[in-house]
């Protein structure tokens, strides 16, 4: 079973927010979710064998200069910008 | 309406042959998309796809070279970037964002004369088996709308069983394109993890997510693979692997198929046995062999895939915070604020409850217990897998438990709908291609899906069986 404590742990690395309401019930849902995949935990593997990924890895690029896209057209989808920026609200006093 | 029955080969040669007009096509397919709206399996139709279609009708007027695939529709998942259209992944959260730039794949199928009808529903940020967690509603199996059309590609699935498009495209993280193309009657492959460039798919898990089509039969999947196919300066995990003419199958007389004990065992508890057992039945009068063999871990697949999916979602959900193009609260008073009240405001509750346990499965204290055991179980599951191919020209197994299960009828445990994909997820575990064919009917005379898998890269091999075993089914060759 996760503590409420520990959800509200995860929401905060998980940049999220949840009412009192909500943490109730994404404790339990995550609680079964977490025994679900605990199964896991018991398996023997051999303490020997890398994480790395093994899954196809192919060589990477020369590091070559490029155009990019556009700065207006990615900046089109943006819910706010400005001086052909991102906008975001002031972080800091001068 | 014969027009929107045919595939994606079937249509080109008549359009070609000027037997009928791209126009003519395209409109029957939007006078079936109107008809069948009730599915809502096509969450957009795009406005210019019949002045595209005219542009091909005057092409062949004047008598130009035409392309491979000039002039066919296809619809295409919700979380594939086409330039200049919208792209949303079923999200409220991205429900503004216009995609700048093609997906490699959308280029691919552009260059190839391909016509893009609309946008397919799906399982919101493609999480879900049901198609019933999308922003845009609930959408529905194609032969009983009472159903689910599975997930996370129902609309592509339903799209191509309810002949709203020559074929489409999903995407497939843990048996996405199989589960519902089993669902929905028709042919869905999850390529091998490279064969397919992922440039410009909205990212779920990256380890895992491929690219793949949903079509009316196998020569159109084969035709549309090899065309999306191959290496991609823009995804570096892409292969330089040769892309096969995979259309060109190259049947053998008898085949060697390898069966998983774990999966026989499974399988004694499922009411859909017997379809499966008559097709091993036949496929042994024709002279083929059975090759039996154990995955221990086959069992831990669920998890293990429920550990490595969400803890790359966790990771690549973090672009989606309110600042770049998603939805920004109107609640928010600083840049903190943004981020939280955005991302809480945005996402969905299965979207929310998978970033969450991916975070849990990365945090400091549970890392090795859980994501480094998953990636350990990983590589031991794809060791032992790849050996059977040794023995075997392919592996055969179910594609789902049962038939298209009713649309709610999942409890409120999140575990019950990860159940689903038993079956499938053990193919994007293991990097391996994956096919599911119809196969036989259940329940209510619901369709149900075989899967073929054979090893990493040999996608030819693949298609040539399950054209074998798809004759067979059909009496062709029997």
């Amino acid at each position: 079973m996760i503590s409420i404590e520990e959800v509200k742990h995860i929401l905060t690395l998980s940049s999220l927010e949840a009412s009192d309401e909500e943490l109730k019930k994404l404790q339990k849902s995550l609680s079964q979710m977490e025994e679900f995949v605990s199964q896991i935990k018991n398996a023997d593997v051999d303490d020997e064998m890398s994480i790395e990924n093994k899954v196809s890895m192919n060589a990477l690029r020369e590091d070559e200069v490029k155009d990019s896209y556009p700065v207006e057209e990615i900046l089109m989808n943006a819910p706010k910008q400005k001086f052909n920026s991102f906008a975001v609200p002031l972080m800091m006093e001068d | 309406m014969y027009l929107t029955k045919l595939g994606v080969l079937e249509t080109a040669k008549l359009i070609h042959e000027k037997k009928v007009s791209c126009e003519e096509v395209v409109k029957a397919y939007l006078k079936n998309i109107e008809a069948r709206k009730s599915l809502n399996a096509v969450i957009e139709v795009f406005e210019d796809a019949l002045s595209e279609a005219k542009k091909v009708d005057e092409k062949i007027k004047n008598n130009e070279p035409l392309k491979e695939l000039e002039g066919v529709p296809m619809i295409i998942k919700d979380n594939i970037l086409i330039k200049g259209k919208k792209a949303g992944c079923a999200s409220k959260f991205m429900q503004n964002f216009v995609a700048p730039y093609d997906a490699t794949v959308i280029k691919k199928l552009r260059d190839a004369g391909v016509i893009f009808l609309g946008r397919a529903n799906m399982d919101e940020f493609a999480m879900g088996s049901s198609t019933e967690k999308s922003c845009y509603g609930i959408c529905h199996n194609a032969l009983d709308e009472s159903r689910v059309p599975g997930g996370s590609s129902g609309g592509s699935a339903s799209a191509v069983a309810a002949n709203l498009a020559c074929a489409t495209l999903g995407s497939d993280t843990g048996g996405s394109i199989r589960q519902p193309a089993s669902y929905n009657g028709v042919y869905g492959i999850k390529p091998t993890y490279g064969r397919v460039s992922r440039f410009g798919l909205i990212a779920f898990a990256s380890s895992l997510d491929q690219i793949g089509p949903l079509t009316k039969n196998l020569e159109d999947s084969a035709k549309l693979l090899e065309i999306i196919s191959g290496k991609d300066s823009n995804d570096m995990t892409s292969s330089k692997e040769k892309v096969e003419d995979f259309s060109k199958f190259d049947m053998k007389k008898t085949y060697k198929f390898g069966i998983c004990d774990e999966v026989e065992e499974k399988m004694k508890n499922i009411v859909t046995k017997p379809v499966y057992d008559s097709i091993m039945k036949r496929l042994e009068e024709k002279g083929c062999e059975f090759v039996h063999f154990s995955i221990k871990d086959f069992n831990l697949c669920l998890p293990i895939y429920y550990v490595l999916s969400t803890a790359e979602a966790t990771s690549n959900l973090g672009r989606f915070d309110g600042v770049k193009y998603t939805v920004r609260s109107a609640n928010a008073k600083d840049v903190n604020e943004i981020y939280l009240k955005s991302r809480s405001e945005g996402f969905g509750e299965e979207v929310k409850r998978r970033i969450l346990l991916g975070s849990y499965v990365l945090s400091s204290g549970y890392f090795d217990a859980y994501y480094n055991k998953a990636k350990k179980l990983q590589q031991r599951l794809t060791k032992q897998l790849t050996e059977v191919f040794n023995s075997c020209d392919a592996v055969l197994l179910p594609t789902t438990p049962n038939v298209a299960f009713k649309i709610g009828s999942k409890g409120d445990n999140p575990v019950d709908m990860y159940l689903e994909d038993i079956f499938t997820t053990i193919a994007n575990i293991t990097g391996v291609p994956a096919i599911s064919i119809p196969c036989g009917k259940g329940e209510n005379d619901l369709p149900l899906g075989l899967q073929v898998l054979t090893n990493k890269f040999e996608e030819k091999k693949l298609y040539s069986v399950a054209s074998y075993i798809d004759a067979l089914l059909k009496g062709e060759n029997a």
